[in-house]
């Protein structure tokens, strides 16, 4: 049996509030073509609605300050 | 006001798996379609397939914040031209202010409670004068330090 390596890619999205925090929203399987338009929209939508708040002192929300795209390789050994 | 966090579930395009995406601390203002749409735009990042979106509520019991519970707002005696009673259940003494309104022929009248309420331990009772016509009698209960309101209707025939 040989070696089994399977891939998996998650999307950081990190939010900073006016207070200086910061927080990240994970995504799974994120889509392999991502447009800055895309970011920028969700970014206009959740500052007009202030939907998510700050975790440490329930802060407004400034703006997506980075995204991330995080691909983890793992390999399981073949031992045999 | 509670804590809100948000769960977008989703299944894997690949496999089918089910996907769970927690979102905490969400504002406790936002309305449901806002969540909904902000889920759905989180998704369309992804390849997932959607399936829905909750809003799930926390209430920290811990909290000394004075917060009286009410539930079973009953309203008995509601037939036309008669004194209806309204008794709600709390955990604690407290101030509680029904809003009383009966809903007829596309009419909204506000209905007076026509008696202080009583409160013993347990039930706070008032009572209104239901108008002499058929209708719908809509009340809504909000008390001091109450974070929700109860709110039942009863049809007088």
């Amino acid at each position: 049996m040989a070696d089994v390596r399977t891939d998996t890619t998650s999307l950081k999205i990190e939010g900073l509030f006016v207070d200086g925090d910061t927080r990240i929203i994970t995504l799974k399987n994120p889509k392999p073509q991502i447009g800055a338009s895309e970011i920028i929209a969700l970014q206009t939508f959740m500052q007009a609605n202030n939907v998510i708040i700050g975790d440490r002192y329930e802060g407004t929300f400034g703006r997506i300050e980075s995204v991330t795209r995080v691909t983890e390789q793992r390999t399981v050994v073949d031992l045999s | 006001m509670p804590k809100v966090d948000l769960k977008l579930y989703s299944t894997d395009a690949a496999d089918g798996k089910k996907i769970t995406t927690s979102v905490t601390y969400v504002n406790p203002a936002a309305s449901n379609a806002v969540l909904k749409s902000f889920a759905q735009q989180l998704n369309a990042l992804t390849t997932n397939n959607y399936t829905q979106t909750d809003r799930v509520e926390t209430v920290n019991v811990d909290t000394d914040d004075s917060r009286k519970q009410f539930r079973d707002i009953l309203i008995t005696g509601a037939t036309r031209g008669a004194t209806a009673t309204i008794s709600v259940n709390i955990e604690e003494n407290g101030s509680v202010n029904p809003a009383v309104f009966f809903y007829s022929s596309g009419n909204v009248q506000v209905l007076t409670t026509t008696s202080a309420p009583s409160v013993d331990p347990t039930v706070a009772r008032f009572t209104v004068t239901i108008p002499n016509n058929g209708g719908q009698v809509f009340i809504g209960i909000a008390a001091s330090n109450i974070f929700y309101a109860d709110f039942v209707t009863t049809t007088v025939s």
